[in-house]
């Protein structure tokens, strides 16, 4: 089902937590609500659920209005089909895992064999096939979490919530359900709302990615495109490593402009859709990625190119993680392959392409 | 050990409840309804008009400070004439009755039909108010005249209020033979008192300071006496020896001495003893004055009369009546029949209070 | 310090921290109508009892007639207060007793809790066993077993200390002897608040304490009492309320040695020599209530900070301290509590059940069954009163502790599981009666409610009511402590997945709950059975009481039958409790 959110806004008395947001998200696609802690995407996401009433605004799933205020729509959440998983998985304990599952369906009025069925079903499909007789409490994280997803999918909700449902979770389960609730998400084509502040679970999920800031959208898109085109040094900062500098706008030529850092770095970056004047303030991003080093200064190196110290070097296995210092000014730079190329206090030249470069305001 | 005892109790108590009953009968004799009215034995108790209309009432509230138990037998035996007369009891102690029945009559629910109560102040307070009902019961003439209002209120007994020591720990030669001996220092820290609230105490109080003329508090409060709230706990503290010679009212005393068999001996105090004596009246809020008039010429009769003397180890103020078992007839004994004006002497009453009690080392 | 695990309600961004539960309401103040009903009927059981003591303690006349005039107001008696030295005398008695019995309550209590919760020790049934009983034991009839113990001259601990030659005397009779009688009975409150949260805490706490090197002992010190710390505050300041509170203990235990407490004050005032004042007994009994009022503040900001949900769905496995050699001593320790709360006073209570009467000089009368007969059990068995006590005893305290029960689980619903407007107010409402005496309280009611016109006065009724609202702030705790618990996301999971509020709170929040539930009502229960200076204003002979026939028997100086029936009561409280403890049992195996 397509999700249809128009101009919806939540208060918390004088605090505005969502202003005026627009969201729509097809049927069968993931869309990730990210942001940090207080920008809105939880309260967005309980809205969607029924949670909070909205002060203003229409939630649309499929062809059913949930939830519009001014005309004396609010759906409780019972009535709105939908699905949630929850960051503390919320298994009920005093049930099995059966009984969990069960829930949705019961409340649905199944016939007793097919809940059987759809719940064995659902057990296999999330990889819990044999336990459905075991007590809630005695399931491992992991295991809760696919009880909670199994729970939700047996219904067949029309959306799916998803509320950092993986936070809690060690590292590599976390990736691996992150493929997994993909891969099922995919599978069945459900149209499904997560939200999360981690920005690589967000890259890795999402068909596409709304960043929120303080209750707006700061931008939307899908991963390549926030993370290559962020709009501003806000979304830069958030999806990816970035170094972020600040600097004085202070001549353009056909396609670059010329910059100047604090630190005196002259500094030519590539000319986007966003205008800038001369003197103005900006902020420069470049990826860690995009920054090269060498031990001697290579022909062919002019515009862009410093030399500088290393301070700290991070072996990381398949990469090496630098930060330099180039006239004061700290920059990550990364370097992919298993040996180290630099070590501390050595002296390395610099080079950033003007092309990989981004001129962002504050 | 305990099993076996547990059976023997409930047999005991089987056979207790059945012997109780075939007893309670068997010592009364049945009221007899004549034309004349109703009669116990030789005595009227109420003329025929009031007994019917008594039975039609059918019931009867008392309220009464009286101990509850103590209470309940005497009912019991009052509803075995009139079975058909249900007396329902509140009971409280005197201080707590009297708010109570002020505040219901405040609220307007006043039930009560009888009242009793131990502190004569209560009483002659609802006589002002005009609260009590007048009624003459037939035995007025054998009350005397200090110790009644007439047709207002009545001594339902007296209590001897005396002295007391504990027959193992003191040898007989030793015992106080008089109310000054409290002050013997050889009673230092082994002598008991009661708290000086209730109107027992308060009879007590009013005796010492009106008629003996040793200040005996100050003697008594020089030994310093361990003090207990009732008359119940100070007759305990006697028995279990941790008080040995103290003041104590009969109507504590006698059940233990007596039904029990505790090591307590009386002493009558040689310059005398006071009467307690708790007062019964109608109330003019009642709704069954004539099962009430009936009930209180009951109480006041010779069987009620020896019945509560009985139950309480005191004296009736009527002649015709024997004490309790084992207790020498009041007129061979130095009472003191306390004079109502003094009892109702407020002023007098905080005065001497609070000079016993400094005398006590309360403030 | 980590403050609350990940998973709790505050990481999620702005939504505020007090409300976790949104009941859908069709219209925007719809909700005022469904909490009204809920505040007119606390209005009538608590506020206006209290307003009316309030207004007597500001008049001359005791408000029997309910009607008000503020011409009568007049600040004397607070005056008459303050000018006497009785009354400070008192308070500082009061004060100072308490604080003892408290620090006294809180070592044992929490001793105990941490042995049953946190250690390997043995006999952890028993113990937990140990530290309750008590509470089946009315406090003054508590006190007055321990007149008998420990009275200077007679009481029986005193008498074997002289048969076997010790030097000392135990003197019941002094602020010590009242401080230790305190703390023995107050204990329970102690435990069962410290060993509750002790079950409850999230183990990974202490895990990472260990983690961090520090041993049992260290982790135990820096970890987990800070962390019970809320607990054992509050606890403490219940108790020390209800020890400032309580009339029978000094009464009967400071009379001898003519030391004064605020609540004999008060009842002497109530009860003593006429003209005695009740409007002086209600203004002393507001005083008390101000004092206990600014430590209900500060344990309300204690807890004010602290969010209380662990049940989230995960399972609890507490770590557990191992004692080693120490685990017999430990559990002796244990044994010696049983022993002095309850095998000491039960034994005096079954000895003055069987003799005629308590004389017992020496060791030898003690074992000696020379003055023992069944008389007592007879008298008692023979009144019916004692019937119709029994009677009333039991059924009203199995209806208030439904009926109450269910009414304080609506409250606590309706507080900690809504956004319903005015919800704090009425919080505040519940925990009034817990800073007026209970002396004070049985005038309230009686002043409040002998007016209406629907006749309960003089009835069972008009006791079930002054229960019920007596009740109100042990019971709503009891509830409340595990309604807190429950993770409201368990609810929004069940609403989402199809079930109304109604169902959720039938499918979800009751079976959680029920535990909390259970205990309320045993509480509860257990509080009626054991009451006594409010039933003695309220009671008549229809609706007598069990402890105020005891109380009725004591005053007339049966110490024989005033321990048969003691006994009978407490067998009472064992029935009832071990009743509720075999329905609650087959409810949960029911539910599996």
């Amino acid at each position: 089902m397509k999700l249809v959110i128009e101009n919806l806004t939540k208060k918390f008395g004088e605090f505005v937590a969502v202003d005026n947001i627009n969201i729509v998200v097809e049927t069968g696609k993931l869309l990730v609500l990210l942001g940090p802690s207080g920008c809105g995407k939880t309260t967005t996401l309980r809205c969607i659920a029924g949670f909070e009433k909205p002060d203003s605004g229409r939630i649309t799933i499929g062809d059913k209005v949930v939830a519009d205020p001014l005309n004396g729509i609010n759906l409780p959440p019972e009535k709105r089909g939908l699905g949630m998983v929850f960051q503390s998985y919320a298994i009920w304990p005093h049930l099995t895992v059966f009984d969990n599952v069960a829930y949705g369906l019961r409340m649905r009025k199944w016939p007793r064999a097919k809940i059987k069925e759809r719940v064995e079903e659902m057990l296999e499909l999330t990889g819990l096939q044999g336990l459905g007789a075991r007590p809630a409490p005695m399931l491992s994280g992991g295991q809760m979490q696919r009880v909670a997803l199994a729970r939700n999918l047996a219904y067949n909700p029309d959306v799916l919530l998803l509320d950092e449902p993986l936070s809690n979770l060690d590292f590599k389960l976390r990736e691996r359900l992150r493929f997994e609730l993909r891969e099922i998400q995919l599978r069945i084509g459900i149209t499904a709302v997560y939200v999360t502040h981690d920005q690589s679970e967000a890259v890795a999920l999402a068909d596409e990615i709304i960043l929120m800031k303080e209750g707006l959208i700061e931008q939307r898109g899908t991963a390549e495109d926030i993370y290559n085109k962020p709009k501003s040094a806000y979304v830069a900062d958030f999806i990816g490593s970035a170094n972020l500098i600040p600097a004085v706008v202070k001549g353009e030529e056909s396609n670059c402009y010329m910059l100047e850092t604090p630190e005196k770095l002259q500094i030519h970056a590539i000319k986007s859709d966003l205008v800038f004047n001369h003197g103005q303030s900006v902020k420069l991003v470049m990826r860690p990625e995009n920054i090269y080093l060498s031990k001697k200064k290579p022909d062919g190196w002019s515009i862009n190119s410093w030399q500088g110290d290393v301070v700290v070097p991070s072996y990381l296995g398949t990469q090496t993680r630098y930060v330099v210092s180039l006239n004061g000014r700290r920059f990550f730079v990364t370097m992919l392959g298993s040996s180290q190329a630099f070590h501390a206090k050595e002296k390395v030249y610099v080079n950033i392409p003007p092309e990989e470069i981004q001129v962002l305001t504050e | 050990m305990l099993r076996t005892h547990l059976y023997k109790m409930m047999f005991v108590v089987l056979v207790g409840i059945f012997a109780f009953s075939l007893t309670a009968y068997a010592q009364q004799a049945k009221a007899e309804v004549k034309d004349e009215g109703v009669f116990i034995g030789k005595e009227l108790i109420a003329d025929k008009d009031t007994y019917l209309k008594a039975l039609e009432e059918g019931g009867l509230q008392l309220y009464t400070a009286h101990t509850l138990s103590q209470e309940q037998k005497m009912i019991n035996a009052f509803m075995s004439h009139f079975p058909k007369i249900k007396v329902v009891i509140t009971r409280a102690g005197g201080a707590t009755l009297h708010e109570k029945m002020l505040t219901e009559q405040a609220a307007g629910v006043l039930k009560a039909d009888v009242v009793i109560n131990s502190d004569l102040n209560y009483l002659d307070e609802f006589y002002n108010k005009k609260w009590l009902r007048k009624h003459i019961p037939p035995s007025d003439p054998l009350y005397p005249e200090k110790s009644k209002s007439v047709g207002y209120y009545y001594p339902t007994g007296a209590s001897a209020i005396i002295l007391a020591y504990h027959s193992t720990l003191v040898k007989k030669e030793d015992a106080p033979k008089d109310w000054i001996d409290l002050g013997n220092p050889k009673w230092k820290g082994k002598l008991g008192g009661q708290r000086l609230g209730g109107g027992a105490m308060w009879s007590m109080v009013c005796f010492i300071r009106s008629q003996i003329k040793e200040d005996v508090f100050k003697a008594w409060g020089d030994n310093h006496p361990i003090m207990y709230t009732s008359g119940g706990g100070l007759s305990n503290a006697l028995i279990s020896g941790e008080v040995v010679v103290t003041n104590i009212g009969l109507y504590a005393g006698y059940p233990d001495k007596y039904e029990k068999g505790a090591p307590i001996e009386m002493v009558y105090p040689q310059s005398g003893f006071p009467l307690y004596i708790p007062v019964i009246g109608l109330m003019e809020q009642g709704r069954n004055p004539n099962a009430a008039k009936l009930f209180i010429n009951w109480y006041l009769s010779a069987e009620g009369q020896t019945l509560l003397s009985g139950l309480r180890g005191q004296f009736s103020l009527r002649d015709d009546v024997p004490p309790a078992p084992h207790l020498p007839p009041l007129k061979e004994l130095n009472h003191w029949i306390p004079d109502p004006k003094l009892l109702l002497d407020t002023e007098l009453r905080n005065k001497w209070i609070q000079e016993a009690n400094k005398a006590f080392g309360w403030q | 310090m980590p403050d609350i695990p990940a998973e709790t309600a505050a990481s999620h961004g702005p939504r505020n921290s007090k409300d976790n539960k949104l009941l859908i309401i069709l219209r925007n103040y719809g909700g005022f109508w469904i909490i009204l009903p809920m505040f007119l009927v606390l209005i009538f059981l608590i506020v206006y009892p209290y307003f009316i003591l309030i207004y007597g303690s500001f008049t001359d006349e005791p408000p029997r007639q309910l009607s008000f005039s503020f011409q009568a107001l007049t600040l004397e008696k607070y005056r008459l207060i303050f000018a006497s030295t009785q009354f400070w005398v008192a308070l500082k008695n009061t004060l100072i007793t308490s604080l003892g019995g408290m620090i006294f309550a809180l070592i044992i209590g929490v001793w105990l809790a941490w042995l049953t919760a946190r250690t390997d020790i043995i006999g952890k049934k028993i113990i937990g066993l140990a530290a309750i009983v008590p509470l089946f034991l009315p406090a003054f009839i508590g006190a007055l077993a321990w007149s008998y113990l420990g009275s200077p001259r007679v009481g029986i601990i005193n008498v074997f200390l002289r048969e076997f030659g010790l030097p000392f005397t135990f003197n019941i009779y002094s602020l010590w002897g009242i401080m230790f009688v305190f703390g023995l009975y107050y204990t329970p409150y102690v435990y069962m608040f410290t060993s509750g949260s002790l079950n409850r805490m999230d183990p990974a706490l202490e895990e990472a304490s260990a983690i961090a090197g520090a041993s049992n002992w260290q982790t135990t010190f820096r970890v987990t009492f800070p962390l019970i710390l809320p607990a054992i505050t509050s606890s403490a300041i219940l108790v020390y309320i209800l020890m400032c509170e309580v009339f029978a203990v000094p009464a009967i235990l400071g009379q001898p040695a003519k030391l004064y407490f605020v609540p004999t004050v008060i009842y002497n005032w109530v009860r003593g020599a006429p003209p005695h004042d009740l409007n002086l007994a209600s203004a002393m009994g507001i005083l008390l209530i101000v004092v206990v009022s600014i430590l209900l503040y500060i344990q309300s900001r204690i807890l004010r900070k602290r969010s209380f949900v662990t049940v989230a769905g995960k399972g609890i496995r507490p770590k557990v301290v191992s004692l080693r050699w120490a685990r017999i001593p430990c559990f002796i320790t244990a044994l010696l509590y049983l022993l002095v709360a309850v095998v000491l006073p039960y034994t005096v209570l079954i000895q003055s059940a069987l003799r005629d009467y308590l004389y017992i000089p020496n060791v030898a009368a003690f074992f000696s069954s020379a003055t023992m007969s069944l008389k007592n059990f007879q008298s008692v068995l023979n009144d019916s009163l004692f019937w119709t006590a029994l009677w009333n005893t039991i059924s009203m305290a199995v209806f208030v502790g439904i009926v109450g029960g269910g009414l304080y689980l609506i409250i606590s619903y309706m507080i900690h599981k809504t956004k319903l407007p005015g919800r704090e107010l009425l919080n505040y409402i519940c925990i009034l009666p817990i800073a007026v005496a209970g002396l004070v309280k049985g005038m309230a009611y009686l002043w409040a409610w002998i007016s209406l016109p629907i006749g309960i006065y003089g009835t069972v009724w008009i006791l079930i009511l002054a229960y019920i609202s007596r009740f109100t702030p042990q019971g709503l705790r009891a509830v409340s402590s595990s309604m807190v618990q429950i993770h409201p996301e368990l609810e929004e999971a069940s609403r989402i997945s199809g079930c109304g509020v109604m169902g959720t709170i039938w499918k979800i929040l009751f079976p959680l709950v029920k535990p909390g539930i259970f205990s309320a009502v045993t509480l509860v229960m257990l509080l009626c059975v054991r009451e006594l200076s409010t039933s003695i204003f309220l009671y008549t002979s229809k609706s007598i009481v069990m402890t105020v026939l005891v109380y009725d028997l004591w005053e007339s100086g049966q110490w024989g039958p005033v321990a048969v029936t003691a006994l009978c009561l407490s067998l009472v409280l064992l029935g009832l409790v071990t009743l509720t403890r075999i329905v609650l049992k087959s409810e949960l195996a029911g539910q599996k």
